[in-house]
């Protein structure tokens, strides 16, 4: 996938601007580059890291903080095995004492937002290292050469939705053109890169098809 | 960690008036009072942060007072045991007169109920433990031995940073770098405990208050809903197109953050 660099990427939405840097100050523009990067990244996921808990696992302990930088966690690890999520509710339904229950290293994390998780049943002996992998905040760029790697239609997006973060301020027609263009295609796009199903159009089910 | 400033200036930024607000159509005071209310309206509608807030244990004492940051309260536990939620009408369907039974409790439910309170049920036959702690001004230093029954609390030397968690069943969490006063503390056994979804501790922030709870990736968000509110008020900055437009950006993190809830976090939907 291509590399784009800050600097590249500013030429692009300098160019949407014509070349207006009176009106946009190049820390504008890299605000907004980065806000676009985030925007995109809670649509689509695309920023994702792995990171290790600061401490290793705590004999008796039941509830760990996520690591920076991860924002949203999809994956544990304990001791360099995977584990199945749960809810609290569901793994409630079979035994009340989730936050207790011993025996044997654990089998199941239970997310308790995006802060926190619950590993049950609890490490007893303690020591072993946890991982998580999910979504993390995307490290803002800031100097020139700094850059990330995204597909060509995913830049492109970024370049979209920096340039109507920036003209939001100038408003007029500029603004009303590119509200009524750039960003019904801008939410388009974001619907097709979306990762979030709950989001997207329902799917045809059986349920719902006709079998006459 | 990022300040309310980072926002403030993106808001500026897109209100014209690039480093603050001086042209005398928003104030500093306006922007602070609609993030307060942006950053709560998001942590409530999101229910993407969660705490855990531990109150003590009366025997016979069936309702419970939790703090005033808890918002929704969505998981409880007596004795850290997890409590089936209900409601009344359950509770009358089953048991007529379920109102003042004690024993060990096993359902719980906040409807018909004040704000940030729930009522157990049946009601705790026995009192929790209760952690003594000595008020400490100004700390730094150890604390290597606050001792009741379950509890044993130790940090490094010197102290001076955060508790994010401590071992075994005891937790503690504070609101930002801990310089100050424990001035009490409950653990979760034998009392009970709420995960709760969480307001701002600070309700009267300035621009040099780190912004609690929400991820970097989300002041996106908080921008969107700032700048709604400001350009939706009565004045020389009244901006419908603007207000609708960053209205809608808002909607959006909400939803999106709504998914998170539902899909990666395992939560039904609000």
């Amino acid at each position: 996938m291509p590399r784009v660099t800050l600097a590249e990427m500013q030429e692009r939405v300098y160019h949407r601007l014509e070349e207006n840097q009176l009106l946009y100050t190049s820390q504008e523009v890299t605000n907004a580059i980065n806000e676009n990067l985030m925007v995109l990244n809670c649509h689509a996921g695309w920023y994702q890291q792995t990171a290790i808990l600061p401490t290793l696992s705590i004999p008796g302990r039941v509830i760990y903080d996520v690591p920076a930088p991860i924002v949203v966690p999809l994956n544990v690890k304990f001791d360099n095995r995977g584990i199945e999520k749960s809810s609290l509710d569901s793994a409630s339904y079979s035994s009340a004492n989730v936050l207790t229950k011993t025996g044997g290293p654990p089998r199941y994390w239970i997310p308790l937002g995006l802060r926190k998780f619950i590993l049950t049943p609890i490490d007893k002996i303690g020591g072993r290292q946890i991982e998580c992998t999910g979504i993390a905040d995307v490290p803002p760029l800031v100097n020139p050469t700094d850059f990330f790697v995204l597909s060509d239609e995913f830049t492109n997006a970024v370049e979209d939705g920096s340039f109507i973060t920036l003209i939001l301020k100038e408003g007029g027609k500029i603004l009303s053109d590119a509200l009524r263009t750039i960003y019904p295609a801008w939410k388009a796009k974001m619907q097709e890169l979306r990762r979030w199903e709950s989001m997207k159009a329902p799917h045809v089910s059986e349920d719902t098809v006709s079998t006459r | 960690m990022n300040t309310l400033n980072t926002v403030y200036l993106q808001v500026v930024d897109s209100l014209l008036e690039p480093g603050g607000l001086t042209a005398g159509i928003w104030s500093v005071q306006e922007f602070l009072d609609a993030f307060v209310d942006v950053a709560t309206d998001f942590l409530q509608r999101s229910a993407l942060y969660k705490k855990l807030d531990a109150v003590e244990q009366f025997s016979g004492t069936s309702q419970y007072t939790f703090d005033d940051w808890v918002m929704d309260l969505q998981a409880m536990f007596s004795n850290e045991k997890f409590l089936f939620r209900g409601d009344v009408d359950d509770l009358d369907l089953a048991r007529r007169d379920w109102v003042g039974k004690i024993g060990t409790p096993r359902e719980w439910h906040d409807d018909q109920l004040p704000p940030k309170v729930a009522e157990l049920f049946p009601a705790p036959s026995a009192s929790g433990n209760q952690v003594e702690t000595t008020a400490i001004n100004g700390y730094y230093g150890t604390l290597s031995g606050v001792t009741n029954g379950d509890m044993t609390f130790s940090v490094t030397t010197p102290f001076f940073g955060t508790i994010a968690s401590n071992a075994g069943s005891t937790y503690l969490e504070t609101g930002g770098p801990f310089f100050g006063t424990i001035a009490s503390m409950v653990e979760s056994k034998t009392n009970v405990m709420a995960a709760a979804t969480c307001g701002l501790w600070n309700l009267d922030p300035q621009l040099t208050t780190a912004i609690e709870h929400i991820h970097a990736s989300f002041l996106w968000a908080l921008k969107y809903g700032v700048l709604a509110k400001l350009w939706s008020k009565a004045g020389d900055g009244k901006n419908d197109a603007g207000a609708k437009y960053a209205s809608e950006r808002y909607e959006e993190a909400i939803m999106i953050a709504k998914a998170i809830s539902m899909e990666e976090l395992l939560q039904e939907a609000a």
